[in-house]
């Protein structure tokens, strides 16, 4: 059995032997197979880049003829391009020029035209405001002188109404100082009278008395004549005295009375001074007043009327300055509107390309 | 990417910022359609595109080879048109009257005969100016209108006159 055991071990590693051999011998024929293809490759790769790099030289000589034979063909047709390009570009600048130089000649004509019509029509404008600017002064004055002769007339009725107050008070007064100088003079007359008679009735009773006395000198002289005498001497002396101081009583008297009237005609002169100054003083006053009255209407028409030329020149000036814009306004839109229509579209064309070219000497259209 | 001179003849008839934005809107549509499988390329082409751009574009694809049946591809080339009239430069102008087609292609043509490159016209006619134009380009603007002129004029006129 153990016999047995170790055969069959030994022909188990007889056999895995064998294989082993045999799998190294594979091994090494696919070793040897791989390097042999290896070398093969190498070789072909070799030979194909050679091939390659010819073919690729000689694409590259083919293509520098091609390339060199295009350039030539394309300055050739570059040439040929330019000198139809600058042949018509040179035309097309002649057109232009000439149809610019039409375009400008135009504009220009168009431009004197709408300048004279501008001057007529401004010139034709500010005649017309002058008119309307005269005929809004002429009413303006008008208005002025109208309201001028209302102040006038209120102040002649101002004028007129003091002048009839400070008559009617002088007028007042006077008639006041006649009637006081009246009654004075009345009642002066009236004592003078009064005393004339009171001095008449004294007289009256001294003559009968004088009388009297006369009787009795009769009566005496029939009684004796030395006592008569004597008699007739006193009597005599005392009529004398009586009568002295008769006289100088009614002297006295009347320089009183006198004095009286004196004082009276002294009051009456100072109430006339007085009325007189008062009346002055009032006239005074009234004439003041008046004249201020005067000279402060004068005043304000004067203000009123320069407030007036003032908002006159302004509103002319404003006028003007409106009229100016709204004509400035219609010229413009008018020439432009003239303008516009009168080019046609090839003109317009024709501009525009001429702004193109402009444009680009300006180095506007470079990048 | 698309080589210049097929943008050139692609773009050529598009001359304004008006007819940029409808050609984009347009573009847009037929992108978006791209995916839909019910039409195909030709009627889509002939249902967005305005007729002169789309034979345009037609040849264009035939010269690059694009297959239409590769809606990934197109997309890409209409994205790239797309983008390429997004970057053109814009002349604005200003003018006194309204311009013709005519006249819009002659102007087109003068810019690229004299600054050498595409540039779209962004076009506001204002009657006020008389003639000439207001030319705004890459951030530089000058007034060389005719109502410019004249009120120069003007102020020369009144200037006169205040003397």
């Amino acid at each position: 059995m153990n016999l047995y055991l170790i055969i069959l071990f030994s022909l188990l590693l007889c056999y895995l032997a064998l294989q082993f051999y045999y799998i190294h011998k594979r091994e090494h024929d696919l070793h040897r197979k791989e390097k042999e293809i290896y070398t093969k490759s190498e070789q072909i790769l070799t030979n194909t880049h050679k091939k390659s790099l010819k073919i690729v030289s000689g694409a590259v000589n083919k293509s520098k003829e091609i390339l060199g034979q295009t350039k030539a063909f394309k300055n050739s047709i570059e040439y040929e391009a330019n000198d139809v390009i600058y042949d018509s570009l040179q035309k097309y600048a002649e057109e232009i020029e000439k149809n610019c130089h039409d375009v400008s000649t135009a504009y220009e004509e168009l431009f004197s035209q709408f300048k004279n019509e501008y001057i007529e029509y401004e010139k034709d404008k500010i005649t017309k405001l002058e008119s309307v600017a005269e005929k809004e002064i002429s009413e303006f004055s008008k208005n002025i002188d109208a309201k001028t002769e209302q102040f006038e007339q209120a102040l002649t009725q101002i004028v007129q109404t003091e002048g009839d107050v400070v008559g009617k008070m002088q007028t007042t007064a006077e008639e006041e100082l006649k009637r006081i100088s009246e009654t004075i003079t009345g009642k002066a007359l009236n004592y003078e009278l009064e005393l004339e008679t009171k001095l008449n009735e004294k007289l009256k009773a001294a003559e009968e008395e004088i009388l009297k006395i006369r009787n009795a000198i009769d009566e005496i002289e029939s009684t004796g004549e030395k006592g008569v005498e004597d008699l007739k001497k006193k009597i005599e002396e005392k009529t004398t005295e009586y009568q002295t101081l008769l006289a100088e009583k009614i002297k006295r008297e009347i320089a009183e009375a006198q004095a009286e009237a004196e004082k009276y005609k002294e009051s009456i002169a100072k109430i006339e001074e007085v009325g007189r100054q008062g009346v002055e003083s009032i006239s005074k006053i009234v004439t003041e007043t008046t004249l201020a009255c005067q000279e402060g209407l004068q005043t304000k028409i004067n203000e009123e009327f320069d407030h007036a030329k003032g908002e006159i020149a302004k509103y002319k000036e404003e006028k003007l300055k409106a009229i100016d814009e709204e004509a400035e306004k219609i010229i413009k839109k008018l020439s432009i509107e003239l303008l516009g229509k009168a080019i046609k579209i090839d003109e317009h064309e024709k501009i525009l390309l001429d702004a193109l070219e402009k444009a680009k000497k300006e180095s506007i259209l470079s990048i | 990417m698309i080589p210049e001179d097929m943008y050139k003849e692609l773009l050529e008839d598009i001359n304004t910022t008006e007819e940029s934005v409808t050609c984009i809107h347009q573009l847009d549509d037929l992108g978006n359609s791209l995916f839909v499988k019910k039409t195909s390329f030709d009627e889509k082409l002939d249902l967005y595109l305005e007729n002169n751009f789309r034979n345009k574009l037609v040849t264009v694809i035939e010269k690059l080879k694009l297959d239409v049946n590769d809606p990934g591809k197109i997309e890409k080339f209409i994205t790239e048109i797309r983008e390429k009239l997004k970057e053109l430069p814009i002349m604005r102008l200003d003018l006194a009257f309204e311009p013709t087609a005519s006249i819009i292609n002659h102007i087109s043509e003068w810019i690229g005969h004299n600054l050498e490159q595409k540039v779209l016209l962004d076009i506001n006619p204002d009657h006020t100016l008389v003639a000439g134009a207001i030319i705004g380009f890459n951030g530089k603007m000058v007034d060389l209108t005719l109502k410019h002129r004249i009120e120069k004029e003007y102020i020369n006129l009144l200037d006169l006159k205040n003397k």
